[in-house]
């Protein structure tokens, strides 16, 4: 009677081992994550500011609207071989990207006659955060005398390009939020 | 039997793609310009020169320079002589030439009196007064007057002078 009770309790315990032992193998697993991350995609935020300057009031009329990118110029009884300007003012608002504004491309419908060039002041990086201003100036010169209502006018189109970049925090003040 | 607990792990992500922790791709943009511009209009810039001649003593011909009209005076002419006045006239624009042609030519008294005009060098006249160009009027007495009211004519000729491109003008007649 006591040996089949041994005999018991050895089973048991060995089931006991066996599931124990079981229930303790336990493997590893990964848990992962797939996907696509991207980044928005927006214009640089810069911009015509101010108010343009002229170098001779009676002859030029210069526009600009702040916060676009736009702007006009008209000029009117230009003599032979007198140049004039318009000058534009240009603002950064980005909190933390720098900008480079360069020439860009000049249309003149009557080349003949107009010569059409522009220039930017600054050739270093823009500051964000309308820390600074950079200059572009127009200029527009009669070459020749015109004969003809046909020969008299011309209409112009110049753009300024501005590219996105990084700079020394030496060159620009610090980012505030 | 020991109780066998069961364990549910959840595990629950949240991912969150508010990229405002990261930074948007920023594009170059263009600034624009446009406009107009235009010329003064302004008259060109031809005119008779104080210098006049005449063919004899009977002709006087006058012109002030820098001005647009001049004057011609004939007296005492006799059956079928022939007189001349000549003026200059000069281009003071640096980069249009000018064409001188005939307007008009009244002669209020065409029965004694025959009146023409010529203009050398074509016509032209060249720029920054490099060079002169001469407006010959000729005079002759066809009928000799018998009232005093046909003893004297009237006479006006108008000259045009339009602009030209100089570049195109002919080293011919302005070089």
């Amino acid at each position: 009677m006591q040996t089949k009770n041994s005999i018991k309790l050895v089973i048991i315990l060995s089931l006991v081992l066996f599931l124990g032992v079981g229930y303790a193998v336990v493997n590893s697993i990964s848990l992962s994550v797939t996907g696509n991350v991207g980044a928005g995609s927006e214009n640089l935020k810069v911009h015509f500011t101010g108010t343009p300057k002229v170098s001779n009031a009676s002859k030029v009329t210069a526009t600009s609207t702040a916060g676009t990118l736009t702007a006009n110029v008209t000029v009117n009884n230009l003599a032979l071989n007198e140049t004039v300007t318009a000058t534009y003012y240009v603002t950064n608002n980005e909190k933390d990207v720098g900008a480079f504004i360069t020439k860009d491309a000049i249309t003149n419908s009557n080349p003949d006659y107009y010569e059409i060039t522009t220039s930017v002041k600054e050739s270093s990086v823009l500051c964000p955060q309308n820390a600074f201003t950079n200059e572009v100036t127009v200029s527009i010169k009669l070459k020749k005398t015109p004969i003809t209502t046909a020969d008299n006018s011309a209409n112009i189109s110049v753009k300024f390009n501005a590219e996105p970049t990084t700079y020394r925090t030496t060159d620009c003040p610090a980012y505030t939020q | 039997m020991k109780k066998r607990s069961n364990y549910l792990l959840v595990i629950l992500l949240a991912l969150s793609f508010l990229l405002g922790v990261g930074y948007a791709v920023v594009n170059s943009i263009s600034l624009t310009v446009t406009g107009t511009a235009s010329a003064v209009t302004e008259d060109l810039d031809v005119y008779f020169t104080s210098t006049t001649s005449g063919s004899n003593a009977k002709v006087t011909a006058n012109a002030v320079a820098g001005s647009l009209t001049a004057s011609i005076n004939v007296s005492d002419l006799t059956l079928n002589e022939t007189v001349t006045a000549t003026y200059n006239v000069e281009n003071n624009e640096t980069d249009v030439a000018a064409l001188l042609s005939q307007e008009s030519l009244t002669n209020s008294n065409t029965e004694h009196f025959t009146v023409s005009a010529t203009i050398d060098n074509s016509g032209y006249v060249c720029t920054n007064k490099s060079k002169t160009t001469k407006v010959t009027v000729t005079v002759k007495m066809i009928k000799t007057p018998v009232e005093s009211s046909d003893s004297s004519a009237n006479i006006t000729l108008k000259l045009k002078a339009e602009p030209k491109d100089a570049t195109t003008v002919s080293s011919t007649y302005c070089s």
